[in-house]
């Protein structure tokens, strides 16, 4: 047997790129531009990517160079000791020769690069991945997509337009108990949905503080990006799990956009609304509202750290039995054979995927949609970002998913895209 | 009257609504205690939000803005200045715009652009007059802000003003002029994009391209675009939109990608091609000749989007070809075949049953005939291996009826490998009649009793609900079964059949100190997989005549339980821990669970005061339990 597909596109220079008048014979009033590769070529068939944001979140991503088939060239970030890290543990794996540097327009200005994987704050998501489809590049981007619901609206609509393969690292994706809790809610063997109760904790409030030195080389206007200006504190930019921007709005949506970008993904998959979303969010406080929750339009209540999880990650509870999900492959189901229950042919088959990263790589060599991509991802950052305004309102939202807008509240309206400072405009 | 004092009261409480007070808040954002200007932001914008709710009186937030107004001229640090700017973004009304105009000319640059950024947001023609104004006077390195401002807006009448700047010697300019004519969707600036991309550099003709794109082009410009665009994106956008509006010359560019393996990025033209119904048949007839990374990307395309029509065309690419597209082929063929895919992907299964690709393959082709032919392979009496395979083929499809057969097969007196393989299968898709079956062959000393066994255990673990089972099944065999030996194979894996009438029946065994099944249920015990069998340990401990290895042995087993945390049973493990300490009498097994509790958190803490309380008054161990409770 052969032991891979020879030849690809790939393997060629890619001063190729481009058709050539003599390829399309017709009038030309575009004149055709020849890609230079900066003296740099990966390996046979490989892919070129580059890491923007080497913070704590990437040592869960950047196994992807363990791909055979991809090449790291660039590590970018503002922070001179995270780039100097990610320099040196790309270097310990093998590839000395990655470039590091502080600021991401080298990467989308190199016409070799094949892909970026975004691991930014989440205020910064959606302009790199948009910059990055505008160049013909693909994409991993961290969870929550976007920060804002018209940011989500303009990456579906780069994915479609420029043809690229972007994977959101909403990764229960590709756990096997996560899958198999919603095949079992999706082929309806727990009977009717009526609850799902998710945890997703809570941080604490984020910290003022007087203003300090900027450090040395590290470019704090670039890290604020298209978010208000406000004076510099370490805390502000710390990339701590339980602290530092976490705990902003101004750069993420708190607990709604950390794990319920994981869990609320889940859910929605589990339900089969992919395209579609919930109709109400009530938050905790509201009128008594022992919880937050959110609702579809089937009636399905989902609760946010209700008791009744009962310690699972995310719990499904149908009319027939319940089904109990969390990492580590805990998954609990009654009845509980359901557990192991094989799909037979006529059943719901979901995406299968093991490896969310490699499955991203997978994808951009098949040109295959990936298992969780921008049309997904904008799904489940939509919720992530209602439950975070009716949060902030401290009201109800009425959400129409079809047209996707928020309904009977202008000013809530208004939240759904945040106006961005000058010289961080979004790229579409 | 009524309704007149109704009237009255409505108005008191507009008027009090309108007297909103941010005096108090205004003071937080100017204080040096910085979680008093938290404090002070929150009140801020709830006073705002609440103003705003859609059934409030737009006149609350007049009254706000206007405090605010006279709040950013006075002594305001500028943060605090900012934030109030940004409450005007989020909640302002059309009169916030008489507020920010004036902003637009603030000597600190972060306050200009946080006007423009709220004039963006606030309703009315006022605000994007202003940022029309402000365009038109703005330094060039101030106005791409402008243009986002109006795009924020959606204010698409501002496109041709926006347009002139596409002239700019300033590249930035006109990259951003660019960028904002393609978000604001007005056509009637083509033709002016179109000129600008006939003179500006080729760093703007990117941009150019791109803003074109955005707006949709015409056939002739989509066709040029996507052969000449600036890069990939660019020209797989503009393919995108030619196989909209001429399939003819769309069909000429795929045609030279196919030709021409050199054109980088050829797979994204055919990924996109696959989902136009034009070019797939095109494709896909094309496969033959095709290079294999594009043969990889079209099938895999074929399975993708479901084109069952081309099973044939897929079938027809054989087996001898490179790994990959190997494994691609197999799946399109599982997702979109029907009984011919089905031999193929058998044949493949056969030779490799583990194969990950085959075995999701095998699990989920839609072939009505195969699931016939491998319940009668499995029942009929053909080769050993075929008979082993298609069972294995039952099991993974969860074929109707298997099942069944699957018990028949078991309790058989037929090939015992047969026989084996069918327990196997059962472990998976077996139910309570499987159950029953296996427990039979298991009290029967069947000449396969310890498969049998291995598979009810891994089959009693998967079904669950182990009272039910207990009750249905077991605790009848234990009953029913002839002797000791018997029950002993049982009792061995009642370990599976975890609820609490079977620890009941295995801790009355384990007490019964003349019991010959006691060693059984001891091993039995020892696997138990939850907290519950600690009090099955404390009786043992703590039993009047239990032998003494015996006890030792159980002390054991709690200290293995309780000295270690276990944060996702605490109080399971809390309330055992306050058991073992009040009965079993052994001083060096309660210092270890107390140790266990040396710093515990605020949880903990409050956890261990509820259920140790009880133990204070204990005679033997109060004084052990009090100085404890009271260091928390």
């Amino acid at each position: 047997m052969k032991s891979t597909i020879p030849n690809t596109r790939r393997s060629f220079l890619k001063q190729g790129a481009a058709f050539g008048a003599s390829l399309l014979a017709a009038p030309m009033i575009l004149r055709a531009d020849t890609l230079g590769l900066n003296g740099r070529v990966g390996a046979n068939s490989r892919i070129n990517i580059g890491f923007i944001g080497y913070g704590k979140q990437v040592g869960a991503l950047v196994g992807v160079v363990g791909h055979e088939h991809v090449q790291p060239i660039y590590v970018c970030d503002l922070k001179p000791d995270a780039l100097a890290r990610g320099k040196r543990e790309l270097s310990n794996r093998g590839y000395s020769d990655v470039v590091a540097t502080p600021d991401y327009e080298d990467l989308m200005n190199d016409p070799a690069m094949d892909g970026v994987v975004i691991v930014t704050p989440d205020h910064w998501h959606a302009a790199l991945a948009l910059a990055a489809m505008r160049k013909g590049m693909d994409v991993y981007v961290e969870k929550p997509m976007t920060l804002t619901i018209e940011e989500g609206k303009a990456m579906v609509a780069a994915e479609k337009r420029y043809g690229s393969i972007v994977q959101v690292g909403s990764m229960q994706r590709s756990d096997s108990a996560f899958r198999k809790a919603a095949e079992i809610v999706r082929n309806g063997w727990i009977g009717e949905i009526k609850e799902v109760f998710v945890g997703l904790g809570s941080f604490p409030p984020p910290v003022l503080g007087p203003e300090e030195p900027i450090p040395e080389g590290f470019n704090y206007d670039k890290w604020l990006g298209p978010t208000p200006y406000e004076p510099f504190t370490a805390e502000r930019v710390l990339g701590e799990y339980g602290g530092g921007w976490r705990r902003f709005w101004e750069y993420g949506s708190r607990k709604n956009g950390d794990w319920g970008a994981h869990h609320y993904d889940i859910t929605q998959w589990a339900l089969g609304r992919d395209t579609s979303g919930p109709v109400k969010f009530t938050p905790k406080g509201y009128q008594g509202a022992k919880y937050a929750t959110f609702e579809y339009d089937d009636g399905i209540k989902v609760y946010r750290d209700h008791p009744d999880r009962q310690d699972h990650m995310i719990r499904f509870v149908g009319t027939e039995g319940d089904v109990g999900v969390s990492r580590g492959g805990l998954l609990k189901t009654t009845p509980a054979e359901l557990a192991s229950k094989p799909l037979n042919p006529s059943n719901t088959h979901l995406y299968n995927s093991n490896n969310h990263t490699y499955n991203w790589v997978d994808c951009i060599r098949s040109r295959k949609a990936p298992i969780c991509p921008a049309t997904v991802g904008h799904r489940t950052g939509t919720i992530c970002q209602l439950a975070a305004i009716a949060e902030r309102l401290n009201r109800p939202l009425q959400w129409d998913p079809i047209k996707e807008e928020i309904v009977g509240d202008a000013a809530a309206k208004r939240w759904q895209d945040r106006p961005r400072r000058a010289g961080y405009e979004l790229p579409v | 009257m009524y309704k007149n004092i109704i009237t009255l009261l409505a108005c008191l409480l507009i008027s009090c609504a309108h007297a909103s007070d941010l005096s108090k808040s205004f003071a937080k954002l100017k204080s040096d205690d910085y979680d008093a200007r938290l404090n002070g932001r929150i009140e801020v914008k709830q006073i705002f939000a609440d103003a705003s709710a859609p059934d409030a009186d737009v006149a609350l937030v007049n009254s706000l803005e206007d405090q605010v107004n006279a709040e950013l001229g006075g002594s305001m640090p500028l943060s605090g200045r900012l934030y109030l700017i940004r409450m005007l973004e989020l909640f302002g009304s059309a009169q916030s715009a008489g507020i920010l105009y004036p902003l637009l000319g603030d000597d600190e640059e972060p306050v200009r652009d946080s006007a423009r950024r709220a004039l963006s947001e606030i309703p009315g023609e006022e605000a994007t007059n202003y940022l029309l104004n402000g365009l038109a006077r703005a330094p060039k390195e101030e106005r791409r802000g402008y243009m986002d401002g109006l795009v924020e807006r959606g204010a698409v009448s501002a496109a041709p003003e926006i347009a002139n700047l596409l002239g700019s010697d300033d590249l930035e300019t006109v990259t951003s002029a660019a960028l904002a004519i393609g978000k604001l969707g007005n056509q009637s600036v083509i033709p002016a994009l179109l000129d600008a991309h006939s003179t500006v550099t080729a760093e703007a003709k990117e941009s150019i391209e791109l803003a074109l794109l955005h707006l949709g082009v015409d056939a002739d410009t989509a066709y040029l675009l996507s052969g000449q665009g600036s890069n990939e994106a660019i020209r797989v956008a503009a393919f995108q939109q030619l196989c909209e509006l001429d399939t003819a010359r769309a069909g000429t560019v795929l045609q030279a990608v196919l030709n021409k393996p050199e054109i980088v990025g050829g797979e994204r033209f055919l990924a996109a091609a696959m989902k136009n119904d034009f070019a797939q048949a095109y494709l896909v007839n094309a496969l033959p000749k095709a290079t294999a990374a594009d043969q990889f990307v079209i099938i895999t395309a074929v399975g993708e989007h479901g084109l069952s029509q081309y099973e044939n065309q897929v079938l027809a690419l054989g087996e001898d070809l490179p790994t990959d597209l190997k494994i691609a082929r197999v799946d399109t063929l599982s997702r979109i075949g029907g009984d011919a895919s089905f031999e193929v992907i058998y044949d493949a299964f056969v030779a490799d049953p583990k194969d990950v690709t085959l075995v999701a393959a095998v699990s989920r082709l839609r072939a009505p005939a195969a699931d016939q032919q491998a319940l009668a392979t499995a029942k009929g009496n053909s080769d050993l291996a075929k008979r082993v395979t298609a069972m294995k083929v039952l099991e993974l499809r969860n074929t109707t009826g298997a099942t069944e057969l699957l018990n028949t097969i078991a309790l058989g007196d037929g090939d015992e490998k047969a026989r084996e393989a069918a327990f196997k299968s059962l472990e998976v898709i077996g139910d309570l009649e499987s159950i029953k079956v296996l427990v039979q062959l298991v009290v029967s000393n069947d000449s396969l009793a310890r498969s049998a066994q291995r598979s009810l255990k891994r089959l009693t673990l998967n079904y669950g609900a182990g009272d039910y089972l207990w009750e249905q099944v077991f605790e009848p065999a234990l009953q029913a079964s002839q002797n000791d030996d018997a029950r002993e194979g049982l009792i061995l894996i009642l370990d599976g059949v975890v609820g609490e009438k079977t620890l009941a029946y295995l801790s009355r065994i384990l007490l019964d100190f003349d019991s010959p099944l006691r060693s059984a249920s001891e091993r039995t015990l020892a696997r138990w997989p939850n907290l519950d069998v600690g009090y099955v340990w404390i009786d043992l401990a703590s039993a009047p005549g239990a032998p003494s290895e015996d006890a030792a042995s159980a002390v054991k087993a709690l200290t293995k339980m309780l000295s270690k945390s276990n944060p996702k049973q605490e109080v399971e493990q809390m309330k055992l821990a306050a058991a073992a300490i009040q009965k079993v009498n052994n001083p060096d097994l309660r210092e270890t669970i107390l140790s266990v509790y040396k710093k515990p958190n605020g949880r903990q803490k409050r956890r261990l005061k509820a259920y140790f309380k009880y133990l204070e008054d204990d005679p033997e161990v109060g004084s052990l339990i009090k100085p404890f409770l009271s260091k928390l």
